[in-house]
């Protein structure tokens, strides 16, 4: 007996109404339902008694009179125990923030998307929606469509029934931002922000130099990509899902079509599993050494970032080579890949990987020995390995502390069950454990291209999918270069799914961030962040001004801050209240003004 | 820390006089273009004649941006917006007739965005016996 048919057999012997209703999909899947009157007990005892101690994500699903919620939890032996349950849309359900702290940003989703009523969710800022969103209009829900939204005014609505709140009162208090010395500061970063490369915004309350508190407010790349997702087919649906991010495409395509073979039962040919291996270890070099030079950059050793970036356009060459372009492969494709390696392009890419293996060892070197970027980086954002495990990082972000969560190691998946590797720990809990964690990979990337390269199976590529895929549902774990991706697909026996839900590795990860800035200085914060290799695409519009004086709160909406502009200029001697907002001749007529 | 400094003063200028040397990584552009890699994605081009109609690469678009239109007897025409295209190739593969070809054409900016809008006439010579 294994030790999924182990972990079955415990959870009917503890239930009775669990007895043969324990659904093994495979080895490390396992499927649970239970009434929404059981399931604290069943959630208790799986977390307590059978070792699940990681919340991957939770997906929320509109099943008509009700909401159904599938807590994806996670042991560390790759072990999945999925466990369903259901309770009527008008009805609130408990937080489970007591047991997972990093369940508190999947519970805002869940509020937001489908309207969730959560009982003893800590107030704060929303998520992922904007703060000027209509009240009751919930995205995921089956009868919301986008029809309602005006497009040329943001994400504002407009029509006699929507009514506006600004910002969700239920969310609005920041009772975890402690501001309590008259002389803190609170200082925005972001929006938009020359230290951050895409848009989200920290909040950070300092004294003197130190971070005393610090909010982050993300959704600013929400794209509704899920919703999309269950308007098209799933032959549309591995382009739509591989532009979640440019940086790691491959593996959001990878995840998502994976899940999908699942349902139908497909078998993949070796040598497409094998291609797949490569392009996903290509990109995971190509991601390293972007977040190398990305990290030089924050603490200014802007030589490193040349470096690393001119290898980086080496890989870049050799990905449009194999695929066509640089960035969205376009590789994947339901039952196998769309495009073969050929001997020519092996060889090339052999080449290739044996000089970025040379260079690398030269950026291990430097990272060893470098008395100023060993003193920059280390004790610098600190996470221990406890504070892992209980915010639920993933990726380096956790291998950096000792936690060796990996799920090429841990679930294997295309080839990684028949390629030899290390999985790269390190335990200086910090910034500078997280470069010798990535360094570390990208030799072992190297190692794996060229074993997989060398051992490249014949064979076709690819196998025919239907394009109605039978109902059905499935997890696909994928091991992006930031962490652990996770896509969920439910089919309903049609050639749209009825529901993709997708937790890209950065949202796990923005959690840990809070906590490594603690009592840090407010110059760490760059290096800090860029640290967990963000990627805010993958994750996911206000302005909020907190007056100290008063503590009084103020969101600024699209609306307000065009009045506030319109007003300000105005002080200046230029009108521009006649503008149209949207386009148009912006100067017709108004010329002589500035002339 | 008590590490011995890093002590490998030549490397840099290694690099400083290697890269002297070297040509410029970059490519006058647009006096010279780079070659584009064997598959690359670019524009689409349709050829009427290899049509069938089954409008199969209008289903699988992901972005919706394929329009095909039935002009006379078994005579096709396709209306590609560019503005919207994501250039996976995706309609290429369903394609049962090779009706659809990827370019490596990518100079493909416009000022004015009716004209990303591409129309692929069906060709003249067998659309006039019909009209007579």
């Amino acid at each position: 007996m294994n030790d999924t048919e182990n972990i079955k057999a415990k959870l009917e012997a503890k239930f009775d109404f669990l007895k043969d209703a324990v659904k093994l999909q495979r080895d490390r899947r396992l499927w649970i339902e239970v009434p929404y009157a059981k399931f604290a007990e069943v959630f208790d005892f799986a977390v307590k008694q059978l070792g699940f101690s990681f919340l991957c994500t939770i997906t929320g699903l509109d099943a008509g009179a009700d909401l159904e919620y599938i807590y994806h939890l996670a042991q560390g032996a790759g072990q999945m125990l999925n466990i369903k349950t259901k309770a009527p849309k008008d009805q609130a359900i408990k937080t489970i923030t007591a047991y997972f702290p990093s369940g508190i940003i999947y519970e805002r989703e869940l509020v937001d998307l489908l309207g969730t009523k959560m009982e003893g969710l800590p107030a704060g800022i929303r998520y992922p929606l904007p703060d000027d969103w209509p009240d009751n209009q919930y995205p995921l829900r089956k009868d919301w469509n986008a029809d309602v939204l005006d497009r040329n005014v943001g994400s504002k609505m407009e029509g006699e029934n929507i009514n506006i709140t600004v910002g969700p009162t239920h969310l609005k208090e920041p009772s975890d931002f402690s501001i309590t010395h008259k002389n803190d500061v609170t200082i925005p970063i972001g929006p938009q922000h020359p230290a951050l490369k895409e848009p989200e915004s920290f909040s950070v309350a300092l004294r003197g130099e130190k971070i005393v508190g610090i909010q982050l407010r993300l959704g600013y790349n929400h794209r509704g990509i899920e919703k999309g997702a269950e308007q098209r087919s799933y032959i549309q649906d591995v382009y739509l899902l591989e532009r979640i991010c440019g940086i790691c495409s491959h593996a959001h395509s990878t995840a998502y079509v994976q899940a999908v073979e699942e349902i139908a039962g497909l078998k993949v040919p070796k040598r497409a599993e094998y291609i797949r291996t490569v392009i996903g270890e290509l990109e995971r070099v190509h991601s390293h050494l972007l977040w190398l030079g990305v990290a030089g950059h924050e603490i200014g050793f802007d030589t490193l970032l040349m470096y690393s970036w001119r290898d980086r356009e080496s890989v870049m060459d050799i990905l449009a080579l194999i695929t066509g372009n640089r960035v969205n492969y376009g590789m994947n494709l339901i039952g196998g890949v769309r495009r073969d390696i050929t001997p020519e392009e092996i060889d090339q890419t052999l080449k290739v990987i044996d000089k970025l293996e040379e260079q690398t060892k030269y950026y291990i070197q430097l990272a060893l020995e470098e008395v100023t970027l060993i003193q920059r980086l280390s004790g610098v954002g600190t996470l221990t390995t406890e504070d892992v495990l209980r915010l639920g990082a993933v990726g380096p972000t956790a291998r950096a502390s000792s936690v060796p969560r990996d799920i090429r190691k841990d679930d294997p998946y295309a080839a990684y069950g028949e390629i030899p590797f290390k999985v790269i720990t390190d335990d200086h809990n910090d910034v500078y454990g997280r470069t010798i964690v990535r360094m570390g990979e990208l030799m072992e990337a190297y190692g794996m291209v060229r074993y997989a390269l060398k051992n490249l199976p014949d064979g076709p590529i690819s196998v025919r999918a239907p394009r109605k895929i039978p109902a059905g549902e499935a997890v696909s774990r994928y091991e992006a270069p930031r962490g652990e991706d996770i896509h969920y697909v439910k089919s309903n026996g049609t050639e749209n799914p009825e529901r993709v839900k997708v937790r890209a590795p950065t949202l796990a990860n923005t959690q840990a961030v809070s906590k490594m800035l603690e009592d840090r200085y407010l110059a760490d914060l760059p290096i800090v962040v860029a640290a967990i290799d963000p990627c805010f695409s993958c994750t996911d519009r206000a302005i909020e001004i907190i007056n100290l004086d008063n503590s009084e709160e103020k969101i600024m909406t699209w609306k307000n801050l065009r009045d506030y502009s319109v007003d300000w200029y105005k002080k200046q001697g230029v009108d521009f209240s006649k503008m149209s907002s949207r386009g148009g001749s912006a100067f017709g007529g108004k010329r002589s003004k500035f002339g | 820390m008590s590490k011995k400094p890093f002590v490998h003063p030549g490397k840099m200028i290694e690099f400083v006089l290697q890269s002297l040397f070297k040509k410029p990584a970059t490519v006058n552009y647009p006096f010279e273009k780079m070659k584009m890699p064997e598959h690359f994605r670019g524009k689409l081009n349709f050829i009427s004649e290899k049509c069938i109609g089954c409008m199969l690469c209008v289903k699988d678009c992901p972005a919706r941006a394929i329009q095909i239109k039935k002009v006379g007897d078994k005579k096709f025409e396709a209306e590609i917006d560019l503005g919207k295209c994501v250039y996976c190739g995706q309609c290429v593969d369903s394609c049962p007739r090779k009706a659809l070809e990827i370019t490596p054409e990518f100079e493909l900016a416009q000022i004015d965005r009716n004209k990303l809008k591409i129309v692929f006439h069906a060709p003249e010579s067998t659309a006039e016996p019909k009209a007579q």
